[in-house]
C-alpha cells in the first residue's frame, strides 16, 4: 500500500490522530510566531514605501493571507465534509468542524482590514462591490456550518451535516475569486497569479507577503489541531486510552467502552 | 492622509481576533481532563470498582 495512504488510514484511529497532533502543535504555533514576527518586521519597517499608496500597502501583509485563508480553509472543510460523508472516517469530520472558527476569523480578518485598507485608498470603508459581497458571503457560510452543527443533537450527524453545506457553499469560492474579472469591481484584480507563478508585486514587498502566507497556515493547522483534540476526548471520553492520558491507568471497567452521554 | 492609525488598526483586528480564535482551540483541555477524572473517582466510589 502506498505511504500516504496507509498513514491516511492510520490517521483514522482517534488515538494516533490524538498523538501525531500532540506532538506536531507546539511546532506549528511557534513556528507560526517565529516566521509572522520576522515576515512583519520586513514587512512593516524594511520594505519600502508603495509610489501610488503610501504606507498603507503595508496591510497587505494581513489582509491577502487571510483572505487566502478563508478560501484555503472553506475548500478543506468542503474536502473534509466529502471524505465524512462518502467513508465515515470520524476524524474527517472533526477536522472539518475544528476548522470553522478559525476560517470564520480569517474571513473577518479580510474583511475588516479590506475596509480599513479601503478608506484612505478607495474613500470609502465599504461598498456592496462583488469581491466584498461574495467575501460576506463566505462569513456567513462559516456561521452557518458552526450554526448547523451546534443545532444538531447527534454529533456525527451535525459533522456530516455541516460538511454537506460546507460542499454546496464552495461554489462562493470561484465566485470570490473571479469577481473582480467577471463584473467591474471597486477592488483590484489578484496581483498574483498562483497558477502561473507570477507576480506584479516588487520582490522586497512580495517576499514578507509569502512568509505571511506561510505563518497563516501554520496557525491554522495548530488552531485546527487543537480543537479538533478537544473534539476527539469529548467523542471517546468513555475509552481506556482517552482514560488513561487523564491520568487513570490500569482503569478497566465494563463501562469502558460505552460512548459518553451527549 | 496619514495612513498608520488605519495601519495600526488594521494589525489590532488581526492580533485580536486570531488571539480570541487561539484561546478558544486552546482552552478547554484541562477543564476537559479533570472532568473526566473526577467522573472516574466518582465511579470508583459509587461502583467499588472503577
Amino acid at each position: 500500500m502506498n505511504r500516504f495512504v496507509l498513514w491516511f488510514h492510520r490517521m483514522g484511529s482517534p488515538p494516533t490522530f490524538y498523538a501525531f497532533a500532540e506532538r506536531w502543535r507546539p511546532w506549528f504555533l511557534w513556528s507560526a510566531l517565529a516566521i509572522t514576527a520576522v515576515a512583519l518586521y520586513w514587512g512593516l519597517a524594511r520594505a519600502p514605501d508603495d509610489y501610488l499608496q503610501g504606507d498603507s500597502f503595508r496591510i497587505i501583509y494581513i489582509h491577502v493571507p487571510s483572505a487566502w485563508m478563508g478560501q484555503f480553509i472553506f475548500l478543506a472543510m468542503a474536502i473534509c465534509g466529502f471524505v465524512a460523508i462518502v467513508w465515515r472516517i470520524k476524524i474527517a469530520e472533526i477536522m472539518g468542524i475544528a476548522s470553522a472558527p478559525v476560517g470564520a476569523a480569517f474571513t473577518a480578518i479580510a474583511l475588516a482590514t479590506g475596509s480599513l485598507w479601503g478608506r484612505p485608498t478607495w474613500g470609502t470603508y465599504w461598498v456592496w462591490d462583488a469581491r466584498l459581497t461574495s467575501t460576506l458571503v463566505l462569513l456567513f457560510l462559516y456561521f452557518g456550518v458552526i450554526g448547523l452543527y451546534r443545532a444538531i443533537e447527534d454529533r456525527r450527524k451535525a459533522a456530516r451535516a455541516a460538511g454537506l453545506l460546507a460542499i454546496i457553499g464552495l461554489v462562493n469560492i470561484p465566485i470570490i475569486q473571479y469577481s473582480v474579472y467577471w463584473w467591474n469591481t471597486l477592488h483590484q484584480p489578484s496581483s498574483i497569479k498562483v497558477t502561473k507563478m507570477s507576480s506584479t508585486i516588487d520582490p522586497s514587498m512580495l517576499w514578507p507577503l509569502l512568509a505571511m502566507a506561510v505563518a497563516t497556515k501554520l496557525y491554522y493547522a495548530w488552531s485546527a489541531l487543537s480543537r479538533a483534540q478537544l473534539m476527539v476526548l469529548e467523542m471517546e471520553s468513555g475509552k481506556d486510552w482517552v482514560r488513561e492520558l487523564a491520568g487513570l491507568p490500569g482503569v478497566a471497567s465494563p463501562s469502558t467502552d460505552t460512548p459518553r452521554e451527549a | 492622509m496619514d495612513h498608520w492609525p488605519f495601519i495600526y488598526a488594521a494589525y489590532a483586528v488581526f492580533f485580536i481576533l486570531l488571539l480570541a480564535d487561539a484561546i478558544g482551540a486552546a482552552s478547554g483541555r484541562r477543564r476537559l481532563l479533570d472532568g473526566l477524572r473526577g467522573r472516574a473517582v466518582r465511579e470508583q466510589r459509587r461502583g467499588g470498582t472503577p
